[in-house]
């Protein structure tokens, strides 16, 4: 699925669930490893040993995700603090020779992967500028995720449509209702 | 009517129709962001805004984070997004009145787009249907 050429690239890591994603920028030492895993555990056994282990089921987002030049280091980080704390972890120990990383999240995950980001130095995300716009073109959801995290321009508006909800016109002065959760 | 009785929760036109697009988009992407925050909105509302020490909670009055806010609570969803509720123990009763995203210094942000709401008198109603006062515009 990958070149030789790719394992001297990036390195991501997405969470198709959350639609979090680390990216990093590491060395060769970093980019020796190629996993995909589909939880965050399997992911960091498979990271320690530096396997080349895939999935036998790969969805079609991730197919996506992994032509995007220089993947080859995948977590998928679900919003449990659980798996937030052991990407951290993770990163952590290497923070030595990882050159850049762009964490992303959107929902309940997000603060914790900005803390992340705090942690790690603001001179990390630099690199990543291209690499967001080539993925822009084949995964649209995934640049707006990091243009969400960088707070970047956005003039349109489309950044914070795909996070949020509208605000509607001013309504009429009126009684509450009932709302049905269910 | 007992105190551990839960307060019933409704919601304004404006959260009405931020909720209905919500879950619409929700149902349309299952995986979405969006459903994640229907989720989060769906649990919020329907478990936990129900219960007077939460809903009442001094963590989430916003009288003391925002001026002329007085009586309104602000329950966060994430990290970005907020809830902007009225709470009333005397009515027994919680009434959202929109969701927003926080973004400050920004002119859409939610707290900027709550002051311009409640000085339109939109959430008048409201505030007279729950006896609770309304802050002075």
């Amino acid at each position: 699925m990958r070149s030789a050429e790719c394992v001297r690239g990036s390195t991501v890591c997405v969470s198709l669930v959350t639609m979090s994603a680390l990216i990093f920028q590491g060395d060769r030492q970093l980019t020796e490893v190629t996993v995909l895993a589909v939880d965050a555990q399997a992911a960091l056994e498979h990271a320690s040993n530096s396997p080349t282990a895939w999935e036998p089921t790969v969805s079609r987002l991730t197919e996506q995700l992994m032509r995007i030049a220089g993947l080859d280091w995948w977590f998928e980080i679900h919003d449990t603090p659980e798996a937030i704390e052991a990407a951290r972890r993770q990163l952590l120990a290497h923070r030595d020779y990882v050159r850049s990383a762009l964490f992303v999240a959107a929902g309940s995950a997000g603060d914790r992967v900005e803390w992340l980001l705090e942690r790690t130095g603001s001179g990390l995300l630099s690199a990543l500028r291209s690499q967001r716009e080539a993925a822009a073109a084949r995964l649209h959801d995934l640049d707006l995720a990091l243009r969400f995290l960088l707070e970047e321009d956005d003039p349109t508006g489309e950044v914070e449509r795909a996070f949020s909800v509208p605000m509607p016109p001013p309504q009429p002065d009126a009684p509450s209702a009932e709302f049905d959760f269910n | 009517m007992g105190d551990d009785e839960n307060y019933k929760v409704r919601v304004s036109t404006a959260a009405s129709i931020q909720f209905r697009e919500l879950r619409a988009r929700a149902e349309k992407s299952p995986n979405s962001t969006h459903a994640k925050l229907w989720d989060a909105v769906r649990k919020l509302a329907r478990d936990k805004l129900c219960l007077p020490q939460i809903a009442l909670s001094a963590t989430h009055a916003l009288e003391n984070k925002q001026r002329n806010f007085a009586n309104i609570y602000s329950c966060g969803l994430g990290e970005r997004h907020r809830i902007i509720y009225l709470a009333s123990s005397k009515k027994r009763q919680v009434t959202i009145l929109m969701m927003g995203f926080r973004k400050a210094g920004d002119a859409n942000d939610v707290y900027e787009e709550l002051y311009r709401r409640l000085h339109s008198g939109e959430f008048d109603s409201i505030f007279a249907e729950l006896e609770v006062t309304r802050p002075p515009r």
